[in-house]
């Protein structure tokens, strides 16, 4: 919970100094790092979201900092909530289906992203992540808040170097 | 102490029993903690399989190689963007490889060395390659030279994988299955302990049960034998009494006929025989009523009749029996009454004077030289009750005190020896001391060796008040003077007497009594003739036995009383040799007029008949 009320804290500052997102998904101006497709209401395509990073970074802010079964070290990571997300483009499914940069596919339901404070994190340590690593973007459970989390159906909705998501 | 050893042992087989099951369970937990805890980590470290870790590898590899392949052969600068993404994602995964925990049993492995670690030099070739300003198709077809290379190795190393993660889950299999084993034996042995220890306790309860049930069996068995004991114990009172009642029947002749003797005219020598068998018949007669007295007392049925006694009279009665007794001795007799007159008291005379002559009659037998004396002293206690002290003592051989305090047992005489020389039942003291209790008294004894003793009786008895006395007196029995039999012949002239007895000596002896008496006497055996006679003759007196064959005296007496006119009112006396106080009582209860007992005494006769006759003589007139 140690990053919790500083997330809290950033998120309100986040939310103070930019206005709440548009009714309108502004089209991205940088390079596209995810689009979401499916049922969205908000398109900035003809067929999805396309966001650039400076979009997700205009988007509340929140940190964490847990242990994964990929690092023997625990890493702080920082990126908007999933739901915020999925709020921006008016996803309305229950299932995501996440495509990565490899081709790996999984299905989250939509529910995770209520449930659990599930980021979309774009910064590994403070530090954009690079493809080598597990970036750009890294779908991250708070693995250490719930036990429940520990096991493999969660690690294995842990997409990372996400490239695309599809709404169901 | 058998049964004490046989509990600890109990208890020590249940306490290693306990332990044992206790340390059985106690590694059934550990063992599955263990197991679960097994568990757990696999899931923590394994939640990316080695398989999946090294064939995404290898696919990303073979991505690249191909990528890589398709830019050397056009030589084209556009392709370099997908080949540096697909560069990036590849050392991703060779990043997995070097780092995740998961790969850690691999890194021993020979494969590990050629399809991993080998490749470092290439990739560091390539990303130099790619980082070059202008594009070098040469260094790219150095790397796919080297990339087709290690083809091989990298799918060995898949294989390598595939071989450890197959080796890693027999293992894991092996383990669960001795654990597995490991448990279903100490379950088993859980098991039987369970049932051994059930099956002693079911051992246990049979044995305490069969214990109880000996237990129980061996209380009935005591409490039958008590019945027993206390039933023969019983019974032997009950054959005293009923022996000395059967002994009263015909020593009732045998006293009567003495004395029938004893008138007729006979020589001097044959008068001296005579006496002689009717002191032995007296004595005997004394045993025969401390048996009886004895039984009573034993049973409860010995019951005090008090009735307003004169005690100076009572006094002189002992003392004119008693002295003839010392006297023969060559003793000294005398009585000491207090200065202050002495009150009317209600008292059982009879039990009183059974008192005194049993402390006198032993003191005078105990005595050789010296004398006996009675001191009476009295302390009134309040209006009603005065405390009379009865002190009798002699200058005989005394008693120790050791003798002294088991004196008033049933049976103890003072010396074995003695009982020879002085002869007697042993019961006189216990009965005394018994009526003295009766009386809330008691006896005490006072005593020294060679000096004599004291025996002391104490009781406290009511006072009779003055009014009382006039009708005390009319009940008093005929005056004595009724013994000189010549004048009374005239008297009871004419009587007529009807005796009712089964027994021919019994019948012979009050026959010749009363004959004496100048009555007219018929008899009959049973209550059955009786009831019969009276209805054909009118009688003066029934004499009534009471044990007949056929019908007894008490029926006989019930049925008379239910006649029709006058017979009804004869008057009837019950004679019995059954002593009891409930006889006198059941025998009144009958309708019986008076009551005499066995063996009848030739004063008690007449005087019961004088009394009726003189009834007679009153309604005639």
């Amino acid at each position: 919970m140690f990053y919790g009320i500083r997330s809290i804290f950033v998120g309100i500052f986040m939310a103070a100094c930019v206005s709440l997102p548009a009714a309108a998904l502004q089209p991205a101006t940088g390079k596209v790092v995810l689009s979401i497709a499916g049922n969205v209401g908000e398109k900035n395509s003809a067929t999805a979201a396309l966001f650039d990073m400076e979009m997700l970074q205009k988007l509340p802010q929140h940190s964490f900092t847990t242990l994964t079964p990929w690092d023997k070290q625990p890493i702080k990571f920082t990126g908007p909530f999933l739901r915020d997300v999925l709020a921006a483009v008016k996803a309305s499914g229950t299932t995501i289906k996440a495509m990565a940069l490899n081709d790996y596919q999984t299905s989250i339901p939509a529910d995770d992203a209520q449930k659990f404070d599930v980021i979309l994190a774009y910064k590994m340590n403070d530090a954009d992540i690079p493809v080598r690593t597990k970036g750009p973007l890294f779908i991250v459970y708070p693995y250490d808040t719930k036990s429940e989390l520990r096991s493999t159906v969660y690690y294995e909705r842990s997409a990372w170097q996400l490239k695309s998501m599809t709404i169901e | 102490m058998a049964g004490r050893t046989n509990n600890r042992r109990y208890l020590l087989w249940l306490a290693v029993g306990t332990a044992t099951m206790a340390l059985a369970m106690a590694s059934l937990l550990v063992f599955e903690l263990a197991q679960k805890r097994a568990i757990e980590r696999s899931s923590a470290i394994g939640s990316d399989s080695l398989t999946a870790l090294t064939f995404q590898f290898e696919r990303e590899f073979l991505r690249l190689r191909q990528v890589l392949s398709e830019a050397v052969a056009k030589g084209d600068a556009s392709d370099m963007g997908a080949l540096a993404m697909r560069n990036d994602i590849f050392q991703s995964r060779l990043t997995l490889l070097l780092e995740s925990p998961s790969v850690a049993v691999l890194k021993s492995r020979e494969e590990y060395r050629k399809g991993v670690l080998d490749l470092r030099p290439m990739v560091a070739e390539l990303d130099q390659a790619l980082g070059a300003k202008f594009i070098n198709r040469r260094a790219l077809a150095d790397v796919l030279a080297e990339l087709n290379r290690l083809g091989a190795d990298v799918q060995a190393l898949t294989q390598a994988a595939n071989s450890e993660e197959a080796r890693l889950l027999e293992q894991q299999a092996d383990v669960m299955g001795q654990q597995n084993r490991l448990i279903v034996w100490l379950t088993l042995a859980q098991l039987a302990l369970l049932m051994i220890a059930s099956a002693s306790l079911v051992v246990r309860q049979r044995r305490q049960e069969a214990e109880r049930l000996a237990l129980e069996q061996l209380t009935d068995d005591l409490r039958e034998a008590q019945f027993r004991a206390e039933a023969a114990s019983r019974g032997k009172s009950q054959f005293l009494a009923n022996m000395s009642h059967e002994l009263r029947t015909p020593f009732n002749g045998l006293m009567g006929m003495l004395g029938l003797l004893q008138d007729t005219q006979i020589t001097h020598l044959q008068a001296e025989y005579v006496q002689t068998a009717q002191d032995s018949a007296g004595h005997l007669l004394t045993l025969l009523n401390d048996i009886l007295d004895m039984s009573a007392l034993e049973t409860g049925k010995l019951a005090l009749k008090p009735t307003a006694a004169h005690l100076p009279r009572l006094l002189g009665e002992v003392h004119a029996l008693m002295s003839p007794l010392a006297k023969s001795k060559g003793l000294d007799f005398h009585m000491q009454l207090p200065a202050a007159q002495l009150p009317r008291v209600s008292v059982d005379e009879t039990r009183l004077k059974q008192i005194l002559f049993n402390l006198i009659s032993n003191a005078i037998k105990f005595t050789a030289v010296g004398q006996v004396r009675l001191t009476l002293s009295q302390r009134v206690l309040d209006a009603h009750t005065v405390e009379l002290v009865f002190a009798i003592q002699d200058t005989g051989i005394g008693i120790d005190s050791q003798a002294q305090s088991r004196l008033f047992q049933r049976f103890y005489q003072v010396e074995d020896s003695s009982t020879r020389r002085f002869g007697g039942t042993g019961l006189g003291l216990e009965i005394s001391q018994s009526i003295a209790q009766l009386m809330h008294g008691a006896i005490t004894v006072d005593s020294m060796v060679g000096q004599g003793s004291t025996f002391t009786a104490t009781l406290q008895l009511p006072v009779v008040a003055e009014a009382e006395l006039p009708r005390a007196a009319a009940l008093a029995p005929v005056p004595a003077s009724a013994s000189s039999s010549a004048d009374d012949s005239g008297a009871l002239q004419g009587m007529r007497v009807l005796v009712v007895e089964d027994h021919p000596i019994n019948q012979k002896l009050v026959g010749l009594l009363l004959a004496r008496m100048g009555c007219q006497i018929d008899f009959c055996e049973n209550g059955q003739l009786a009831l019969e006679s009276v209805q054909l003759h009118a009688f003066n007196l029934i004499l009534m036995d009471v044990n007949m064959p056929i019908m007894d005296g008490l029926t006989a007496t019930r049925l008379i009383r239910a006649l029709p006119g006058a017979v009804a009112q004869t008057p009837i006396v019950v004679v019995t040799a059954d002593v009891m106080n409930e006889a006198r009582d059941n025998a009144l209860l009958a309708g019986a007029d008076d009551f005499i007992s066995k063996p009848v005494n030739v004063d008690q006769l007449r005087a019961i008949v004088q009394r009726y006759a003189a009834g007679v003589v009153l309604a005639e007139a």
